[in-house]
């Protein structure tokens, strides 16, 4: 019996060995490929300057979707950032989601709005019941819709599709704190080609700890809560370098729904947003790649590394936790919705690299390392722990993740070099050793959760997240 | 002396800028964010201000609106460095209630001939 | 097994070890790199813009010899693009003085795309119109970043002769030049090179006929108006006949008004109507007021809209149109509405002509009239 156990352990030990080693040279492979893009960096001047793009005729006018629901503490702060932007033309729609605060109020005192008479054209569906329209008067492009909730982001966003009048539509949440160039740079890619870029996304980074006046950032910084700085490490590498890296092997899967800008005919073609999918950022790019690929038309979507949209991160772990639930969740009901572009070779590098990484990593990954967890403790229960595979187990699974960490550290400061000041470098690189002694473990149970979700299907809606509102600075300096 | 506020993020304007005015004989106070141009202007009062309109916390035109609000600054000459083409925001300037503007590239001599122009008017 | 696991750690805690030193000393370097040339740079940055300003030569002679060429060079490049006339022309004298520009332009032909991208902006940010040939070599690159940088500097150059280049490169297979990248250096070139743009709408690539089409709107040529109206009706490629209707809309000659009419019929695909109507708007012609006025029974929304719209900014005919319709039972009217509402919020004038607005009144204008004087 001892010794068939023994054997199991032995053949588990070996599988989830050689798992975490393939794993984190996944990683290291996708660091490389983005540490090439970054090289273009080293360069004095981006060949494509914002100030041609600024006086180009043919940058395409965006419409700005902001859903809204119970943000009263940013929202005006927020529309008047984002009205500010540096960008030739471009419309600013608020949706107000049926919020229960003084969202709508507090806009329409500041902007003055005034009431339209409105017709929706049902371009995509949408399921709450557009209330009203207004807009603004003068030369401030805006308009505010109010409609029911339904508890749905993505049913927002979509009535908000159905009002934009301009060719771009970027989704922005309504906390994110854009740089001033934020548009301009994230819309690049379309003015270099406007034929076949179809979306772009910026790289976001935590905006906790740093200061922010008037929805600008005007300090980069890090907060005091050990959480959100390990966030801040866990943002860098997989946000970052993941997206970059994947977007140099033509395999980006997610667009993150803080910050990204999509051509409104590929949107509409594809029927919108996804009121049931709860990664609906994700499973936007997804089905964009399908339409594109069996209407074969060529196609690009871009990232662009550029850290130019922060936004708030949880600092306590139960918000952290139903955040992160649902991203795995998401993940994992994206990946079952499109499971026809799994190893489908039509969908070259999203189909044959990317979806079986998020499978077998993303999704898969936390599994294993719970029950490496496991099955120590089993083993240590028995007295059968064989220590030398013990430590070679954990050097894969940690010593090359903090390795990793450090890497990804290592290139933010070759590139953008945005944590200037010591301590900052000090607490990130405590920050990624730390983050391998319990918050990983930690974060592997929720994602866990969230996957365990997905395939029960649970209730669905608006993530809540208690904002802070950033008109004073979240941390004292 | 004449004192004159220069704001802008750019430190070769900054130094072509300071570089004329102080040859002309102007007091220079330089600053290089919309933050600064603000409380620099209400310690220092000058006599004329020159603005980017790209600049980091506040641009040019949100300060020109901001200064505009204070009794002291409503008179003051105030002039926007725009980059070239950008009409929109010379019209969004001279709403805000700025008194000229310059395109870059822009010619030294000439904004000096402007500055003196403005200095005269007032 | 020990073996591999003490190997594997120590090795791996190596790693770690090193990259963070690494960083550590990358942070070192460019803190101490920063401080040791900020003092450096503000000398050699008064030094230029000394040159640059002044009419006589720089005070400290001496200095500008010592100097580093590339730290030189770099400062001047940038300060070179920020001045224009007289100034600019004394600083290229002095980088010509040193041998830059030579040597800039024999590195546009030596192997490597980041040397010839920079070597590429080099000489456009100084405007060497010597470097013309060079630059235009550099078009036919296989690097796409060098393709842009050498377009973006013939735009600088803005020599009218190297259109043709510029425009043969957009449809080159393989080698593209990025649209959106050939137009703004054909912008820079302007309407000197009118002549030009206006033969590359013969062209036989169809992106080159689009952007030359663009191009002419932009600047305005109002010679080109009978070719625009040509290929607005005849060519082949509906992106090239879009591209018309816009920029005879921004021409704004009254000769294409009846062919943009036409442009709004039924069996034209949907994006040239919209365009063709809004050129029409842009027009101002009361001719087209019936015309687009037809378009309010269709059942597209987004021509519908695009009529509204249009006609709400057409004078008192193209509002008296969409009253009428607003006061009909037309399912239609919520349009007209819309339109009529959304332009009196924006001009927060209404049109004097306009009778008194019962047909508006189930909309609630107390509230407007309210918001807009306090306005």
């Amino acid at each position: 019996m001892g010794q068939i156990l023994a054997n199991i352990f032995r053949v588990l030990n070996w599988l989830g060995l050689t798992y975490f080693l393939a794993l984190n040279t996944i990683y290291l492979i996708l660091i490389i490929a983005a540490s090439l893009n970054i090289g273009q960096y080293f360069r004095k001047r981006p060949y494509l300057g914002l100030e041609e793009a600024l006086k180009s005729p043919v940058t395409m006018p965006v419409s700005i979707l902001v859903p809204a629901h119970n943000e009263e503490a940013v929202i005006v702060e927020s529309a008047r950032a984002i009205l500010a932007l540096r960008y030739p033309q471009f419309e600013l729609i608020i949706v107000d989601d049926g919020s229960s605060d003084n969202t709508f109020s507090l806009l329409q005192e500041e902007f003055q709005l005034v009431e339209i008479p409105f017709h929706i054209e049902q371009l995509v569906p949408t399921r709450g019941l557009t209330k009203s329209v207004y807009i603004a008067p003068g030369l401030i492009d805006l308009t505010v819709m109010r409609k029911e909730s339904v508890g749905q982001k993505t049913d927002a966003l979509n009535a908000a599709i159905n009002i934009a009048k301009y060719p771009l539509l970027a989704m922005v949440d309504a906390d994110a704190v854009l740089d001033q160039d934020a548009l301009l740079m994230v819309t690049l890619p379309f003015i270099d080609d406007p034929i076949s870029v179809m979306a772009t996304g910026g790289a976001i980074r935590p905006s906790n700890g740093c200061n922010v006046v008037r929805g600008r950032m005007t300090e980069v910084g890090m907060p005091k809560s050990w959480l959100a700085k390990i966030q801040i490490v866990e943002y860098l590498r997989a946000f970052l370098l993941g997206r970059t890296g994947w977007s140099r092997l033509h395999g980006l899967l997610i667009i993150s729904g803080a910050f990204g800008v999509f051509k409104k005919e590929g949107v509409i073609a594809i029927g919108g947003y996804n009121h049931d999918s709860i990664g609906e950022d994700a499973d936007l790019v997804a089905r964009l790649h399908r339409y594109y690929t069996n209407a074969r038309k060529p196609y690009q979507i871009v990232f662009v590394s550029e850290p130019i949209c922060w936004t708030e991160v949880p600092e306590d772990t139960a918000t952290l936790r139903k955040q992160r639930q649902r991203w795995s969740r998401g993940l994992a009901e994206v990946i079952w919705t499109n499971k026809r572009m799994i190893f489908n070779p039509r969908y070259k590098s999203v189909g044959l690299l990317a979806i079986p990484y998020f499978i077998f990593f993303e999704i898969l990954g936390p599994f294993v390392e719970i029950g490496g967890i496991l099955i120590l403790a089993i083993a240590l229960i028995f007295h059968m722990v064989n220590f030398d595979f013990a430590g070679l187990f954990l050097a894969a699974a940690l010593l090359y993740g903090i390795l990793l960490s450090i890497l990804s550290l290592l290139v933010e400061e070759l590139s953008y070099h945005k944590y200037d000041k010591w301590r900052y470098l000090r607490d990130a690189v405590l920050a990624s050793i730390l983050e391998n002694f319990g918050f990983r473990q930690l974060h592997a149970a929720w994602r866990i959760e969230g996957t365990w979700q997905a395939l029960r299907k649970k209730n669905r809606s608006w993530g809540t997240m208690v904002r802070k509102g950033y008109t004073q600075p979240s941390t004292s300096p | 002396m004449t004192k004159i506020l220069i704001a802008d993020d750019d430190p070769d304007i900054l130094e072509l800028v300071n570089y004329k005015l102080v040859q002309t004989g102007y007091d220079i106070t330089a600053v290089t964010n919309g933050a600064d141009a603000i409380s620099r202007a209400k310690e220092t009062l000058p006599d004329l201000i020159i603005l980017d309109v790209m600049m980091p916390f506040y641009s040019g035109i949100e300060v020109t609106l901001e200064l505009r609000k204070i009794p002291e600054f409503v008179s003051i000459p105030i002039i926007l460095l725009t980059a070239k083409s950008m009409e929109l925001d010379t019209e969004k300037g001279f709403a805000a209630g700025a008194s000229d503007y310059m395109t870059k590239p822009f010619s030294p001599r000439e904004l000096a001939t402007r500055v003196q122009a403005a200095l005269s008017r007032n | 097994m020990k073996v591999a696991l003490i190997l594997s750690v120590t090795l791996l805690s190596l790693a770690i070890i090193i990259f963070t030193f690494l960083t550590i000393i990358l942070r070192f370097w460019r803190l101490n790199r920063s401080k040791r040339y900020a003092l450096y740079r503000a000398k050699v940055r008064k030094l230029i813009v000394e040159l640059t300003v002044d009419e006589q030569e720089p005070s400290d002679k001496n200095f500008t010899r010592k100097l580093k060429l590339g730290q030189l060079e770099e400062l001047s490049e940038s300060i070179a693009t920020k001045v224009k006339g007289e100034s600019k022309d004394r600083l290229v004298s002095f980088l010509e003085s040193k041998g830059s520009v030579t040597k800039a332009i024999r590195r546009t032909r030596r192997i490597g795309s980041i040397g010839k991208c920079n070597a590429a902006s080099f000489l456009g940010n100084l405007s060497i119109a010597r470097a013309r040939p060079a630059l235009e070599a550099l078009l036919g690159s296989r690097n796409r970043e060098v393709r842009i940088s050498a377009a973006r500097a013939l735009g600088q150059l803005g020599q009218p002769g190297s259109i043709p280049a510029l425009l043969d490169s957009l449809d080159k297979t393989g080698k593209q030049l990025p649209f959106g990248a050939c137009i703004v250096a054909l912008l820079d070139i302007g309407p000197k090179g009118e002549e030009y743009i206006l033969a590359g709408l013969e062209g036989a690539g169809e992106r080159q006929r689009a952007a030359c089409a663009e191009i002419l709107g932009i600047i305005n040529s109002i010679r080109s108006t009978q070719a625009l109206i040509d290929h607005f009706q005849n060519d082949l490629s509906i992106d090239v006949r879009i591209r018309c209707a816009r920029a005879l809309g921004r021409i704004g000659s009254p000769r294409a008004v009846s062919q943009l009419i036409r442009g709004l019929e039924d069996d034209n695909p949907l994006p040239l109507r919209l365009v063709s109507c809004r050129s029409l708007g842009q027009l101002g012609d009361p001719e087209a007021v019936p015309a687009i006025a037809n378009l309010l029974i269709s059942d597209n929304h987004q021509l519908l809209n695009t009529a509204a719209q249009t006609l709400s900014q057409l004078s008192s005919e193209g509002f008296k149109s969409l009253t009428s319709l607003a006061a009909s039972h037309s399912p239609n009217r919520e349009y007209a509405l819309e339109a009529l509402a959304r332009k009196s919020v924006k001009s927060a004038v209404i049109e004097p002509q306009l009778e008194p607005l019962e047909v508006l009144f189930d909309y609630q204008w107390d509230k407007f009239w309210q918001t807009y004087f306090e306005f």
